[in-house]
């Protein structure tokens, strides 16, 4: 490389004015100056070269991280600490100190439970079905979405553990020849559970990790400090980045998705049967399923926003991971809301027309109704209007794309949506336990502040897992962001390349370039498959 | 990690459409078993090079079977064979129930067996200090290697490399 050239990269590095592309975006404007010669705009904007790239994600993983980032950590680190002495706690006294009771014996554990894997399902589908989809704006977010769906999991996994009791003999859910000559009920939709969100995990992590591979690669070949090269080395497994290599590695994700793709629908569905398979009102239901899974994509995508708002301004990353990414998870959230509404709806609906005076008499008690308690009426029909509200009625602010586009807005309706699916998942279980087939069984449920504790811990490990990464890897998918960068300079004979920009309702096409595009987009499908 | 040949010239490009252009003319001019370096996969540049088709897909489909089918053998041996339970008359041979575990063990099954193939095929080690050509050939640089068994094949290859405009040409000897 001449020394010219390195000299315009460097100035490129310390333009002030690098970073002010979300600003621009914040009022709706967008495509100034980084547009492409047929008026649409690129996924990254041209000015950023390869090594741009490379440097800006990788910075952070080179810099001894600022006060507020250790604030952070060290804040999830607390709250972890206390969830673990809680844990500790609970281990020693039993499952008596929680709110549970009869009939109400599936508390915040499950919730809990249910919440973290359902926060899972936004990054695989990121990383995995819209790869199948070929939507290429994914590789701005994917590695970020499937590092949070992988903590997400992880916090999951602990509340089935410590619901069973005693935790220390857990791995009795596993099938193993054993001295007590028994086996696991396969039968069970709960032993499905178990099969389920542990193949989930173990193909999430696997699946990151290849993505990881030449990635690390990169930091190792960056990295200055002899320990880093040698620990990001080992971690990059040799990888040189042979076309050979990229030949098996491509197969290898494309297949990766196409197995995660039925695996992220399967799991939802599983933890829905849990429920639905059961007898009682309000869980014995066949929309769960599908109505599981869409309140899984609308949660994990709320958590998405809830974390990249915040990572792409204090990692500087707005250039990659901009305010189009932002918009499309906003619209996705839009969907999914309308969706998990209308299953709300449908689920009343149903009540009323099928005259099952039980499942008639849950729904009523969910939306207005009391129990005798005591102390005198109780109900939980805050819960019910807390969903209500957080999960239908403010995402439909959505319809504005000022609003879609506006940073603080997407915040903050982003934590209504995490608590919304949140109270979701309460309403469901807690609220169909309580109020079942017999007055003589009805019972109130009041979590204890153990219950509450555990919870804080769960985003404790959350978010310790989560800033933690931030620093340790990169948290963009850099190989695969380098693939989509606008050139518009490059060019020749044998040019194979696709121009990757965003589909934007502004942008002018003519018939002649729509024919263009046309031809391009079936001659990358021939390749596609000659190559398949 | 593919081998570098024991003798070869390497030439360095700036841009990954001169690569697939020089990958093109490499093999135009009959060097074989050129091979190619970037920092992300560069679609169509395995025609030019005639690199084969990878073998992981039917390992994986190949996983999928075997798992799906021990998932099966074991739901059916523990409920019907081992330890038959009668469970309010309904058969022992419950197979709707068992499709879940089946599926599941399937697609574990089958993403090991991708995950590990790939680690056999691309020779994937942990190495803590590998010896890597260049170090921007994962950040912004693509190579071509050409292996150059003779003086002539040597002199050939840089010819043909100083007419791509090759950014840099290196001479490898083991």
């Amino acid at each position: 490389m001449s020394l010219i050239e390195q000299e315009s990269r460097n100035t490129e590095v310390l333009d002030p004015g690098i970073h002010d592309h979300g600003v621009h975006d914040d009022d709706g404007h967008h495509g100034h100056g980084g547009m492409t010669p047929d008026g649409s705009e690129p996924l990254v904007d041209p000015k950023y070269s390869m090594r741009d790239i490379t440097d800006d994600v990788l910075a952070p993983m080179f810099k001894f991280p600022p006060l507020g980032w250790h604030l952070a950590f060290g804040a999830a680190q607390l709250c972890f600490a206390l969830g673990l002495v809680i844990v500790a706690i609970q281990m020693y006294r039993g499952l008596g100190i929680l709110g549970i009771n009869n009939p109400v014996g599936w508390g915040v554990y499950i919730t809990d439970f249910v919440f973290w894997v359902g926060i899972g399902h936004a990054g695989t589908l990121i990383s995995a079905i819209l790869f199948l989809f070929r939507q290429k704006w994914r590789t701005g977010i994917n590695r970020a979405a499937e590092a949070m769906t992988i903590f997400a999991v992880q916090c999951a996994g602990i509340f089935p553990l410590l619901h069973v009791g005693r935790t220390w003999k857990a791995y009795w859910l596993i099938p193993y020849p054993n001295d007590r000559l028994l086996w696991v009920n396969f039968r069970s939709p709960l032993l499905w559970d178990v099969f389920a969100v542990t193949t989930y995990a173990t193909v999430s992590v696997i699946f990151w990790y290849t993505g990881l591979i030449p990635d690390f690669a990169t930091v190792r070949d960056k990295a200055k400090n002899k320990i880093q090269k040698g620990v990001y080395g080992v971690l990059a497994m040799n990888w040189r980045g042979s076309i050979r290599d990229w030949a098996h590695y491509e197969r290898v994700y494309a297949q990766f998705a196409w197995l995660a793709t039925p695996l992220v629908l399967s799991v939802h569905s599983v933890v829905s049967f849990d429920f639905a398979v059961s007898m009682i009102p309000g869980w014995h239901t066949t929309i769960f399923p599908p109505y599981f899974v869409a309140g899984a994509i609308f949660s994990g995508f709320g958590m998405v926003i809830t974390l990249l708002v915040p990572m792409r301004k204090f990692l500087r990353l707005e250039h990659i991971i901009t305010m189009n990414h932002l918009e499309l998870c906003n619209k996705v959230i839009l969907l999914t809301s309308m969706i998990v509404g209308y299953a709300y709806l449908s689920e009343f609906f149903v009540a009323w027309y099928s005259e099952a005076p039980y499942e008639k008499a849950q729904f009523i008690y969910r939306a207005i109704g009391m129990l005798d308690s005591p102390q005198g009426g109780v109900a939980h029909a805050w819960a019910f209007w807390t969903m209500m509200t957080c999960n239908v009625f403010i995402p439909q602010l959505y319809w504005s794309k000022r609003l879609r586009r506006n940073l603080k807005v997407m915040f903050i309706i982003s934590i209504f949506v995490n608590i919304g699916m949140w109270f979701e998942r309460f309403n469901i279980f807690v609220l169909s336990l309580e109020h079942d087939f017999l007055p003589a069984n009805w019972s109130y449920y009041q979590p204890t502040l153990f219950d509450w504790g555990v919870t804080l811990g769960s985003f404790g490990l959350f978010f310790t897992l989560f800033f933690g990464f931030t620093r340790v890897m990169p948290t963009v998918a850099i190989a695969e962001i380098k693939s989509i960068l606008h050139r518009p300079n490059a060019g020749g004979a044998n040019r194979r390349f696709e121009v990757v920009s965003w589909p934007t309702e502004s942008a002018p096409v003519h018939p002649g370039q729509a024919a263009v595009a046309g031809t391009a987009a079936e001659k990358e499908d021939a390749e596609d498959g000659k190559t398949s | 990690m593919a081998r570098l040949p024991k003798s070869c010239v390497i030439g360095f490009f700036n841009d990954p459409d001169q690569l697939v252009h020089a990958a093109g003319e490499a093999t135009n001019e009959g060097f074989r078993n050129c091979d190619a370096y970037s920092p992300y996969p560069i679609h169509g540049i395995e025609e030019v090079l005639r690199i084969r088709r990878s073998w992981i897909p039917s390992a994986a489909l190949t996983g999928l079977l075997i798992g799906a089918c021990l998932g099966f053998a074991l739901q059916y041996w523990t409920h019907v064979i081992d330890w038959p339970i009668n469970v309010g008359g309904k058969p022992l041979n419950a197979w709707p129930a068992y499709v879940v575990i089946v599926f599941e063990c399937g697609v574990l099954c089958s993403a090991l067996t991708n995950f590990l193939s790939m680690f056999v095929a691309c020779r994937l080690v942990p190495h803590p200090f590998p010896d890597v050509i260049d170090e921007d050939l994962t950040n912004d640089r693509f190579a071509l290697v050409i292996p150059a068994r003779s003086d002539e094949d040597e002199s050939a290859a840089t010819q043909l490399l100083k007419r791509l405009k090759a950014d840099e040409i290196r001479k490898v000897e083991q």
